[in-house]
């Protein structure tokens, strides 16, 4: 659906490249994250393909068609959630929605709907200034939806929510996936990540190390085996195994049987080991 | 485009009342009409001026009451005059000695009296002693009136162009760059630059929410102050002209600042030069050709000779032209700005 080639990007003045040569593509329902630290060139990325940047060197295509000639109403199929909440603060959550709704050439959500969705229905009729970090931002993402959008860019979707809003933000994104949208994730949060993309790209210092399934990442580069709690009498023990070793795996096989067994944990590595692994920086 | 363009002029109608912008027109309308009630048609401005007669014959004194002198201002005495100029500082005196052959005349003056007007001073006294003598020669001059229906302009009236012009300039040039500084400040440009919205209609909210605010302002402070006497269709649209223009000129200039105290500068400055024009509205005859050049001087005596019924059509229809010109080519300039500077401006 979305297909990116040889991105090249160089901000005015800047000695070097933002972006250098970024290939990949994004296929229709796919939840697809983009991780990387601060100023590695997320932003960059989604900047070039939702046009708020100039495209100085590749393709962007949606559809096959270069998003070039898209022109403005290319933009009824988007919803962009920044990863600031950028609302007019002197306006009620309510209005905030309802004016965006209105540069639409397409059908809309409900304001109130949406706001019930994200859970700040009783705050619509408040001046958004007075909302708290946390209700800024699910202003930000309820407006992105406004659109019933088939391309969603979310940045930082969850930075700055409670666990429980998180995982309500989580869950309309899944929603959002079963309308049939299709979802661009920006983050530097493997957490998020890894709970929610089909696939994951790490993108460091403009240029992109990898991309795969959070699956098969973890599998490539992660160690195949479990660490074994266990009790010994009186006392714990933990204990490693190798699982693509016949030995360590009949030792471990052995354990099971005969000890009392407290916790068993894979040991594939994290996205975030992965990036580390890699790139030598960590995410955040 | 029509339902895109009523939904964004709405939300700055809000952001205009809920920043306060509104209750600085609400101030200057309060302004306006404080002037035009509270101060006098007209104000004598004039010096008084006493005489006294020092010379054996009383001719001086004869001559001035022949000619109609108000008597209290004949004085007996240098000392009454002294006496009389103490007590009021804008008023003068003149002493007569010597004779209708050998006339001698002392002026006295408090020191905040213009060469020119002494000058006018002594040669209304020479002329007087001249038809004295019988050797007066009046000049025949013939006087030819362009407009015979031009009034002299009411004290209290005299301000209005140059506040209606200021308003416009208020609105437009200054609360118009406000709400830009503001979109910028709290980041809603970038959720604008992703909606189908666009370059135009972002332009035309502003100015036609501006233009609307000041045409209500307008009507309603030409109707309080010159009743239906002025022609409300030329009004209306010098208001509409003039607003858009200042509307389109403060977007083409904000778009190229950051946030307010970067734009000062040269905000302040082009506003200073925009009110330029007023010196020449209060000195007619201080009209430098740079200042004619400004925008608001057209405007502002634009404003004068439509509420005051002075002015030809001929002025008028050139005063409309080299709006029309003007809003072609503001026009022009703020599209452009504004979707370089402010549309396509990078994260």
């Amino acid at each position: 659906m979305i297909e990116i080639q040889h991105l090249t990007h160089r901000y005015p003045g800047a000695d070097k490249n933002a972006l250098e040569d970024i290939t990949f593509s994004i296929e229709k329902g796919e939840i697809f994250g983009f991780l990387g630290p601060s100023g590695a060139g997320k932003s960059t990325t989604q900047g070039i393909i939702t046009g708020l940047l100039p495209l100085q060197q590749g393709e962007v295509l949606v559809d096959e068609v270069p998003v070039s000639k898209l022109g403005k109403s290319f933009f009824n199929r988007l919803g962009v959630s920044f990863e600031l909440p950028y609302i007019y603060e002197k306006l009620t959550g309510y209005e905030n929605l309802k004016y965006y709704a209105g540069l639409f050439d397409v059908p809309t959500e409900d304001p109130i709907n949406l706001l019930t969705m994200v859970g700040i229905a009783e705050a619509a009729h408040q001046k958004a200034g007075k909302y708290s970090r946390g209700m800024k931002q699910r202003l930000n993402f309820a407006r992105s939806l406004i659109n019933k959008p088939e391309i969603l860019f979310l940045d930082e979707p969850t930075a700055g929510l409670d666990p429980g809003t998180a995982a309500m933000i989580k869950d309309i994104i899944h929603q959002q996936i079963d309308r049939g949208a299709t979802i661009f994730l920006t983050t530097h949060n493997m957490f998020t990540a890894d709970e929610l993309c089909d696939r994951v790209a790490f993108i460091n210092e403009g240029r992109l190390v990898a991309m795969d399934t959070p699956r098969n990442l973890k599998l490539q580069y992660g160690h195949n085996g479990v660490q074994v709690e266990y009790g010994n009498g009186d006392q714990f023990q933990t204990a490693s195994f190798a699982l693509d070793d016949p030995q360590s795996k009949a030792a471990f096989a052995n354990l099971v049987e005969t000890k009392s067994i407290q916790t068993i944990h894979t040991q594939e590595a994290t996205l975030e080991e992965i990036f580390l692994q890699l790139t030598g920086r960590r995410l955040a | 485009m029509i339902r895109k363009l009523a939904n964004l002029i709405a939300q700055d109608l809000r952001l205009t009342f809920r920043s306060g912008h509104i209750y600085v027109i609400l101030a200057i309308a309060a302004i306006i009409l404080i002037l035009v009630f509270a101060l006098p048609a007209e104000v004598n401005t004039e010096a008084k001026e006493y005489f006294v007669d020092a010379s054996e014959t009383g001719i001086f004194e004869q001559a001035l009451a022949s000619l109609g002198a108000e008597p209290s201002l004949i004085l007996p005495s240098e000392t009454d005059l002294q006496t009389a100029l103490a007590e009021s500082q804008r008023a003068l005196g003149v002493i007569f000695r010597g004779s209708l052959d050998a006339p001698e005349f002392e002026i006295i003056v408090q020191g905040n009296i213009s060469d020119e007007n002494i000058h006018l001073l002594e040669k209304t006294l020479d002329t007087l002693i001249q038809s004295l003598r019988g050797t007066y020669q009046p000049v025949e001059a013939d006087i030819t009136l362009l407009n015979e229906n031009i009034e002299p302009i009411p004290l209290n009236k005299n301000m209005i162009p140059i506040f209606m012009s200021f308003e416009v300039i208020l609105l437009g040039f200054l609360i118009g760059a406000v709400l830009i500084f503001q979109s910028k400040q709290e980041g809603t440009l970038r959720s604008y630059r992703v909606s189908p919205g666009g370059t135009l209609i972002f332009i035309l909210s502003k100015v036609i929410l501006y233009d609307v605010i000041s045409l209500i302002y307008g009507l309603v402070v030409a109707l309080i102050a010159f009743g239906p006497a002025p022609n409300y269709l030329q009004l209306s649209l010098l208001i509409l002209a003039s607003s858009t223009l200042m509307t389109l000129m403060g977007l083409a200039i904000a778009v190229f600042f950051t946030n307010i105290s970067e734009w000062f500068f040269a905000g302040a400055t082009l506003l200073i030069v925009s009110m330029l024009p007023v010196l020449s509205y209060a000195m007619p005859v201080f009209s430098p050709a740079f200042i004619t050049w400004i925008p608001t001087y057209g405007i502002i005596f634009g404003f004068r000779d439509v509420l005051f019924g002075m002015g030809s059509a001929a002025t008028l229809n050139q005063t409309f032209l080299t709006l029309g010109l003007s809003l072609l080519i503001g026009f022009a300039f703020s599209y452009l700005a504004v979707d370089k500077r402010l549309m396509k401006a990078g994260l």
